[in-house]
């Protein structure tokens, strides 16, 4: 297999019930507080706590597009840091994942169809107004390829593993990508009926976790090829080394038992970054803190490095779908940088099952390479690897 | 990138045969409907229930919905046609493109939490109201444990996802990948189309080339797949040229979709997807069709802008809405 181009990442973006923009993130990472509250957005007859992101600045035009407004404010943030003030006359790739802003789903609208055969177009004009990457991509006025991942919970990884194919390909130069999710009343009742909504604040990997807190955010990052950054005198230290992904081939909702897909994926991705197991200083988990996802993820985890450190951050930013894979790309990125991970927040009592204990408190991190897992309904399973160069 | 084989499900059939044979005899009449939102009957190409019936294809999958199955169809029968056993599924991927996803099933959803309330929700129909439940459902039915992704565009997801396939196929992850589009009419989505878009009628049909005032629609559904792979293999002797690439020389045909505004050059054009109904994925089924010509030696009838009767191609281009433009050569 032959990658040619190193991937700088340039810039990073991150909105969530953790903060909003990585100064704010961080913050909140080094003081786990943790209040999930009934959903304040939208009614509903569901009361079990979810990670809302408070005063997004959003323009009006964006009021009933959230997650739109989500994906700019991290596109922004992220953009900032590369120091271009626009993008006219670069090769640009948009690659965003999402699960809510794919699907024509607003009940107004649908009521009305179901009352009267007949129903207003504004929410059918707001949906084809385009979808997350075509959106995007028409804001910041490039005209490159852009793709919206619909991978459930990985594509966010995904999408950011798309986006590395295309600069290694040299389909573009510089490609934005991650992933955006808003909270949603379809979700929120699906994942009740699944019985994977825990009353209480999410516990990832613990041996008492009751289910996952839906969450809400974006997580983007500017990735760039080296020659693209050189030419323009920009650097980073930060690298997107390695993808992989792979599926259970198993079940629509369940993970495979013994973490067939999740295995290969972070094989694959760990070979691609030409890094070995061994080198990966941290871990930064799916850990959704649903039974299954974390016995399966933890127990392959374990099995395949021991007692590195490892993390999930979802105890601050609960679960945000089609989000979660870039929030956590960013977040492992930020850990490399900084030099220390969070605590696990919700992680007290360990669960001989899952096999793996994450940090308790924040933790300096020593190496320059990190892992991060997305494990997805459809048995998708994505990795990626991060590396910081000293 | 070969095409090893190609797998369709719409309303002409089960199989690419199906597209062969409407290729020579011309169009087939639409299905007309009885709708709730206008008096007349609506126009449209609906896939068949017949077409969805197969105990063996469909046994683990008897819950799933119709996006899944004809997802999971074309891509079997995408295998089938390649008549090639895989030799190891592990580097065999998946890329789905749709621009709506299985928009019934979402909104079957929504009928649940408005009759049910938000607590007494079907789960099953919660899990296949995401996108990713079709290309998840053809990995398992074909034993596939490469990557797996799904895309939506509006524009042309066919055309994204075999960038996709194509980075897959050049940076070695996979030795082949199944790559294809799906779209799904229903009840809410015609009205939708009612509204934006002029409906052609059941005797007029849709007409390529001849709008005045504009395209007229007919709104149709279905799957196309392709097994794509470095190697050539199965019955066509025919590659997907670079995507992205310069270098690629000018078609002897254009194969456009009959919204496509304008004629990409001077090149004898045909539009052939109508076919099928109006999707989202129509630049899948012209490529169907390119590869079928190619392979056969034949460009078939066109009554539209141009004669194209006696073009002998090598070189194909499907030039999509938005632009995009794919190309087909001999091997």
């Amino acid at each position: 297999m032959s990658l040619p181009s190193t991937v700088l990442i340039t810039g990073m973006g991150a909105v969530s019930a953790a903060g909003i923009g990585i100064p704010a993130t961080l913050k909140a990472f080094q003081r786990p507080r943790r209040e999930p509250a009934p959903v304040t957005r939208f009614e509903s007859l569901l009361t079990f706590p979810v990670f809302e992101v408070e005063n997004l600045p959003a323009p009006p035009e964006l009021k009933k597009m959230r997650t739109y407004a989500l994906a700019l404010t991290a596109v922004s943030e992220a953009l900032e840091q590369t120091g271009l003030s626009n993008l006219k006359g670069r090769r640009v790739g948009i690659a965003l994942g999402t699960t809510v802003a794919s699907q024509l789903n607003d009940l107004e609208f649908y009521n009305a169809w179901r009352s009267n055969y007949a129903a207003p177009m504004e929410a059918v004009d707001r949906f084809l107004s385009g979808n997350l990457a075509a959106f995007i991509a028409k804001e910041l006025g490039v005209n490159g390829s852009a793709i919206t991942v619909v991978n459930a919970c990985s594509s966010g990884a995904d999408a950011i593993g798309a986006a590395l194919g295309w600069l290694q390909s040299g389909l573009c130069d510089m490609a934005i990508a991650g992933g955006a999710d808003e909270l949603n009343r379809i979700p929120l009742c699906g994942f009740n009926a699944l019985g994977v909504a825990s009353a209480e604040a999410c516990r990832p990997f613990d041996k008492n976790r009751s289910g996952l807190n839906l969450g809400e955010g974006a997580g983007v990052m500017v990735l760039e090829t080296e020659p693209s950054a050189a030419a323009r005198g920009a650097e980073s230290n930060l690298l997107l080394a390695g993808y992989g992904s792979a599926v259970d081939a198993y079940h629509l909702t369940a993970p495979h038992p013994e973490g067939r897909g999740l295995r290969r994926a972070i094989a694959q991705a760990l070979t691609t970054a030409n890094v070995r197991d061994d080198e990966i200083a941290f871990i930064n988990t799916h850990g959704t803190s649903t039974l299954e996802n974390d016995k399966v993820e933890g127990s392959t985890l374990a099995d395949l490095f021991g007692n590195t450190p490892m993390l999930s951050t979802k105890g601050y930013t609960g679960h945000t779908l089609g989000a979660a894979g870039g929030l956590e790309a960013v977040f492992t990125a930020l850990g490399l940088r900084e030099g220390w991970i969070p605590a696990s927040a919700g992680f007290e009592t360990p669960d001989e099952e899952t096999g793996v204990i994450p940090v308790r408190e924040k933790t300096k991190v020593h190496g320059a390479c990190a892992l991060s897992t997305s494990l997805a309904f459809g048995g998708s399973n994505a990795a990626l690897v991060i590396k910081y160069r000293k | 990138m070969n095409i090893q084989g190609i797998g369709m499900v719409s309303a002409l059939g089960r199989g690419i045969d199906s597209l062969e044979t409407v290729l020579e005899t011309g169009p087939i009449a639409p299905s007309m409907i009885e709708v709730p939102f206008r008096p007349a009957l609506f126009p449209v190409y609906a896939v068949a229930k017949e077409t969805l019936k197969d105990k063996t294809a469909l046994s683990r999958m008897r819950r799933a919905d119709r996006f899944s199955k004809m997802a999971v169809l074309a891509a079997i029968d995408a295998l089938q046609n390649a008549g090639i056993e895989l030799h190891d599924p592990a580097r065999t991927g998946v890329v789905l493109g749709t621009a709506f996803g299985p928009h019934p099933t979402v909104f079957s959803f929504l009928d649940d939490i408005l009759e049910f309330g938000d607590d007494a929700v079907s789960p099953t129909l919660f899990s296949h109201s995401v996108h990713n439940a079709a290309a998840s459902y053809v990995s398992v039915a074909l034993g596939l444990a490469g990557p797996a992704m799904t895309l939506t565009t509006f524009t042309d997801p066919f055309h994204q996802s075999l960038l996709l396939a194509q980075t897959w196929l050049d940076q070695g992850v996979c030795d082949s990948v199944l790559v294809g589009g799906v779209e799904e009419c229903g009840t809410v989505m015609e009205y939708i189309v009612s509204r934006k878009l002029r409906i052609a009628d059941d005797e007029t049909n849709i007409q390529p080339f001849f709008a005045e005032g504009g395209p007229s629609v007919i709104p149709g559904e279905g799957a196309v797949f392709f097994l794509l792979g470095r190697e050539p293999a199965g019955p066509y002797s025919v590659q997907f040229g670079q995507i992205g690439s310069k270098a690629e020389p000018a078609p002897d045909l254009w194969i456009v979709d009959f919204e496509c505004p304008t004629l990409p050059s001077s090149a004898p054009a045909g539009c052939w997807s109508h076919l099928v109904g109006s999707m989202p994925i129509s630049t899948a089924v012209s490529c169907a069709a390119g590869v079928l010509m190619l392979t056969g030696g034949t460009v078939y009838a066109q009554t539209g802008l141009v004669k194209i009767e006696d073009v002998q191609t090598e070189r194909i281009g499907c030039a999509g809405r938005n632009k995009t433009t794919l190309y087909l050569r001999r091997d």
